[in-house]
C-alpha cells in the first residue's frame, strides 16, 4: 500500500493544565511541501513530534488524530517505515561512541536487512544525499565530520527505510548559508525524485519561499493563517503572519 | 583603533604521543577597524572569522603578526591585557544560552564585568537592562528560565556595562527567530548611534549588512579581503559570489507545473 | 519503596553523623574507661549495649567510634577534594603538554590499590591513622581529577568562560564563579559513593592493627578485641558490624539517589 496524505486532526497537547498546542489540523500530500512557520517557544515542534508519538515527558496529548488517507493510524507504529524525521542541531542526533556505518546498519536491522544489500543501500543513500565518495564516510565517527555533513547523513538515515512523509524540524537552522542552500536544493530532489510529502519546519521565511507550496503560520499554539506560499507573501491576512512577512521582507530592502 | 597586520594562527590538534599536526586558521591577516565604524566581516562556517574575533578579543594570541589596539600592542608578551583595553573591547557570542551561565540571575549576569572593580550596584544593571528594553524584573529570574531573545538582550547589556569602545558580534544575531533578529539589530543599530562605538560584525548571512556595515571583509583563503560593494556588481572574491548565490529568494517562485505522478 | 529507603538512608546517615559530632556531649561513659569489675555485661538500664571485656561502655564506644571513623573520612575527603579539584583544573585549564603530563600522573596512581599502598606506606613510615588516611587519599584522587578535568574541558568551551574572561575576571574568580558550582553536583555524587568504601578501608586497616591503636574507640578495633569472646559475648562483634554495614549501606544509598537526580553524565543545562 502506498497512502497519498498523512493528516493530523485537531490536535491539543496539554503541560499539567496548560494548553501548548490548541486544535491543529494540518495534511501531508505526497510530492508536495507544506511549510510550518511560526516564532519560537510558539508549538511548531510540539506538533512535529505528536505526529510520531515523541512528545517530550510531561506533554500530553489531549485530543488529536493521526491519519493515513483518512484512515486513523496508530502514530508510533509511523516511525521510520512510514514517515522520517530529521531534527535540528544534527551532533545531539548520533551517538558519539559508534561510526556512522553502524548507525545505519541498525537502521536497516529494523527490516532484517543485513550484510552485502545493507551495505549497497547505504552506499546508495549516503550519493543520493550528496557524498561523492560514500565509502570514506561509513567508518568514521560523528565528531569527525562537520554539522552540514551530520545533517545530510541524518537525513540519508531518515529516508533509510523508504518512507512516504518527512517531518524536517529546523533542518538548516544551524548552518551557515553556503550549506544550507546545499540541504534545500537536496530536499527538493527528493520531493521530486522519492514523490515525499514533507513537512518543513522553520522560522525562517527564506526557507519557505525556496521550497513550500503551502504554509501554515503558527502563534501561541494555534493555527492562525493556513494557505498558498504565494498568497502568503503577498497577502498575509493574520497580524502575527503580517509581522512574520515583514520582518523577513525588511532583510531584502 | 584596532589594526591587525599579517596575522597568523593555527590550532594544534594531538598530544604530546601522537604526531601534533596544526591546522592553520589565519595566514597573513590584515584588518583594520576605525573608531566608532561598523565593520562586517562575511564568511561561511570554518572560515576562520570567529577565530579572527577570538584574536581581537585577546582570547587568543596570534602565532605571528601583529594586533595593536591605539598603537599599543593588543596584550602584553604573556598575553595579558591592560585592564582600561579590556573594558574597552566587549563581545555578544552567537548563542545566548552558552555565553550565560544558567546557575547565574539577569543581574549575575550584566554585572559580571563591574564586580572586577567593585562598581556593581542593582541602579546600575536596572539602568543597563533599561537600555536594551528589559524589564528591571529579569534582574532577579535565573538565566535559564529566559527566552533567546531575552538571553541576547541580557548579553548585550552585559557588554556596554563597561562602555566599550569595540564590541565584536559574533553572529551574535544568527540563531535567533527573525522577527527577534529584527528587533536586536534596530537595538544594535540604536546603541551605536547613541553611543558611538565599533563593531565587529561577524557573519555569514550577507543580508544583515545592508544600511548596517560602513565596511566590509570577508574571508578568502584563511584572510580578509576587503570588498568596496557585496551587493554591487564588480567582481567579487569566490568566497562573497557564493554567499550571494546562497541567498534564499524573498518570494517563492513560481512552481513548474510538472511533477512526477505520485503513486 | 524508592520512597521510604532515601529517606531512611539519609535519616541513618545524618543520626551517624550527629552522633560524630557530638560524641563527647552525648555518650554516656568514656569510651576508655575500664572497669573490670562489671565487665562483659549483656544490656541494662546502666549500659544499654553492655560492656565490653575491659568493663568499657558499648554504647559509648560505637559513638566514639562514629566519631573516629568519620574524622578520618573526612580527612581523605578534604585530601581528595583538595588534590583532586586542583589537579584536575590545572590540567583542564592549562591544556596541552600540562594536561599531558599531570593525566599520565593520574593514571599511574589509579593503577595503585589502596591495600597495596597502605601497607607500603606503614611498612615504611610506621602504623598511625595518618598513614591509613594519606594512603587511601592517594590511591583515589586521581578518579577526582580526572572527573574535574572533564568537567573543566567541557565548560572551557562555553562561551560564558569566554565572556567572564572578556568581563576581565581572573582565572582564580572563574574558577570559583563558573566551574565549582558546576562541579559540585558531580562530585558530591562521585565522593557520597565512595565514602563507604573509605570507612571500609579506615575500619579494616584498624582491624589489622594498622590504623589507630587500642585502647582508642573505632569499629575495626572493637572487632579485634572481641574475637576471643566471640562464642561468650558474641554482641561485641555484631555491633560494631552492624554500624559498619548500615553506615556503608547508608552512603551508598544516599550516593545512588544524588546520582539519580545530579546524574554528571546529563548535559550542563538540565541540572
Amino acid at each position: 500500500m502506498s497512502p497519498r496524505s498523512l493528516s493530523l486532526l485537531a490536535l491539543h497537547l496539554h503541560d499539567g493544565e496548560h494548553a501548548l498546542v490548541r486544535d491543529v489540523s494540518l495534511t501531508l500530500r505526497r510530492g508536495k511541501v507544506l511549510g510550518l512557520v511560526g516564532t519560537s517557544g510558539g508549538g511548531k515542534s510540539l506538533t512535529t513530534l505528536a505526529i510520531l508519538d515523541l512528545l517530550p515527558p510531561g506533554v500530553r496529548r489531549v485530543a488529536g488524530l493521526v491519519a493515513l488517507d483518512s484512515e486513523p493510524v496508530e502514530p508510533a507504529t509511523l516511525r521510520g517505515r512510514m514517515v522520517g524525521l530529521v531534527q535540528q542541531a544534527p551532533r545531539g542526533g548520533f551517538n558519539p561512541l559508534v561510526t556512522i556505518g553502524r548507525h545505519f546498519f541498525e537502521t536497516f536491522a529494523c527490516d532484517g536487512l543485513r550484510g552485502a544489500p545493507a551495505r549497497e543501500k547505504m552506499q546508495a543513500l549516503l550519493a543520493e544525499v550528496g557524498f561523492e565518495r560514500p565509502g570514506e564516510i561509513a567508518p568514521l565517527y560523528p565528531s569527525q565530520l562537520s554539522g552540514g555533513m551530520l545533517q545530510r547523513v541524518m537525513l540519508a538515515l531518515a529516508l533509510a527505510r523508504d518512507p512516504f512523509f518527512l517531518l524536517a524540524d529546523e533542518p538548516t537552522t544551524d548552518l551557515d548559508l553556503v550549506v544550507q542552500a546545499r540541504l534545500l536544493d537536496l530536499l527538493e530532489t527528493l520531493v521530486q525524485r522519492r514523490g515525499i510529502g514533507l513537512l518543513l519546519v522553520t522560522h525562517d521565511l527564506s526557507v519557505i519561499a525556496r521550497l513550500a507550496d503551502t504554509v501554515a503560520v503558527m502563534d501561541q499554539g494555534r493555527i492562525v493563517e493556513l494557505q498558498s506560499a504565494r498568497n502568503l507573501f503577498e497577502d498575509p491576512a493574520h497580524p502575527r503572519a503580517q509581522a512574520l512577512v515583514a520582518a523577513h521582507r525588511a532583510l531584502y530592502a | 583603533m584596532m589594526q591587525l597586520e599579517g596575522v597568523h594562527h593555527a590550532y594544534r590538534q594531538g598530544g604530546i604521543f601522537s604526531r601534533s599536526r596544526r591546522h592553520p586558521v589565519l595566514q597573513g591577516a590584515t584588518l583594520s577597524i576605525g573608531a566608532g565604524e561598523c565593520v562586517a566581516l562575511l564568511g561561511p562556517t570554518g572560515s576562520g572569522k570567529s577565530t579572527l574575533g577570538r584574536l581581537v578579543l585577546g582570547l587568543e594570541r596570534p602565532d605571528a603578526g601583529a594586533i595593536t589596539f591605539d598603537g599599543a600592542p593588543l596584550t602584553d608578551p604573556r598575553g595579558r591585557m591592560a585592564p582600561e583595553t579590556r573594558r574597552a573591547i566587549q563581545a555578544v557570542f552567537q548563542d545566548p544560552q552558552a555565553a550565560t551561565s544558567p546557575r547565574f540571575t539577569g543581574y549575575e549576569v550584566v554585572a559580571e564585568p563591574l564586580t572586577v572593580q567593585g562598581e556593581a550596584s542593582r541602579d546600575r544593571v536596572a539602568a543597563l537592562l533599561a537600555e536594551v528594553d528589559l524589564p528591571a524584573e529579569l534582574l532577579d529570574r535565573p538565566a535559564h528560565r529566559m527566552s533567546g531573545g531575552q538571553l541576547q538582550r541580557l548579553c548585550i547589556a552585559r557588554a556596554l556595562a563597561t562602555r566599550p569602545r569595540l564590541v565584536v558580534l559574533d553572529e551574535a544575531v544568527n540563531s535567533l527567530d527573525l522577527e527577534t533578529q529584527a528587533k536586536i539589530m534596530a537595538l544594535l543599530k540604536r546603541l551605536r548611534a547613541q553611543h558611538g562605538m565599533a563593531f565587529l560584525f561577524v557573519t555569514h548571512d550577507l543580508r544583515l549588512l545592508r544600511g548596517f556595515a560602513d565596511r566590509s571583509y570577508v574571508m578568502q583563503d584563511r584572510r580578509p579581503v576587503e570588498v568596496e560593494s557585496p551587493f554591487g556588481p564588480g567582481p567579487l572574491p569566490p568566497v562573497l559570489q557564493a554567499l550571494r548565490d546562497a541567498i534564499l529568494p524573498e518570494m517563492p517562485r513560481p512552481r513548474l507545473p510538472a511533477r512526477r505522478a505520485v503513486g | 519503596m524508592k520512597k521510604y529507603v532515601i529517606p531512611a538512608a539519609a535519616g541513618l546517615v545524618a543520626l551517624l553523623l550527629l552522633a560524630a559530632a557530638f560524641a563527647p556531649w552525648i555518650a554516656p561513659y568514656d569510651p576508655t574507661l575500664t572497669e573490670l569489675a562489671s565487665r562483659l555485661q549483656p544490656p541494662s538500664a546502666g549500659h544499654w549495649l553492655g560492656t565490653d571485656h575491659l568493663g568499657r561502655d558499648m554504647l559509648s564506644r560505637i559513638i566514639w567510634g562514629a566519631r573516629a571513623s568519620f574524622g578520618a573520612v573526612a580527612m581523605i575527603l578534604v585530601l581528595v577534594l583538595t588534590f583532586g579539584c586542583s589537579v584536575g583544573m590545572v590540567a583542564g585549564l592549562a591544556g596541552g603538554v600540562v594536561d599531558a603530563v599531570l593525566m599520565r600522573i593520574c593514571d599511574a596512581f589509579m593503577t595503585v590499590p589502596t591495600l597495596v599502598l597502605a601497607l607500603f606506606m606503614i611498612g615504611a613510615l610506621g602504623t598511625g591513622i595518618t598513614n591509613v588516611v594519606v594512603a587511601i587519599a592517594l590511591s583515589h584522587w586521581a578518579w577526582y581529577a580526572r572527573l574535574v578535568r572533564g568537567v573543566t574541558l567541557s565548560l572551557r568551551q562555553r562561551d560564558h568562560i569566554a565572556a567572564a574572561r572578556i568581563a576581565g575576571l581572573s582565572r582564580l574568580a572563574i574558577a570559583r564563579r563558573h566551574l565549582l558550582p558546576a562541579l559540585a553536583g558531580p562530585l558530591a555524587v562521585l565522593a557520597s559513593l565512595d565514602l563507604g568504601h573509605w570507612l571500609l578501608h579506615v575500619a579494616g586497616l584498624s582491624f589489622l592493627g594498622l590504623g589507630l591503636a587500642p585502647p582508642a574507640a573505632e569499629w575495626g578495633i572493637m572487632i579485634n578485641d572481641a574475637r576471643p569472646f566471640f562464642r561468650s559475648a558474641p554482641l561485641l562483634v555484631l555491633l560494631p558490624g552492624a554500624a559498619i554495614l548500615l553506615t556503608v549501606l547508608g552512603c551508598n544509598l544516599l550516593g545512588d539517589a544524588l546520582r539519580d537526580r545530579l546524574d554528571p553524565g546529563m548535559p550542563d543545562h538540565l541540572h
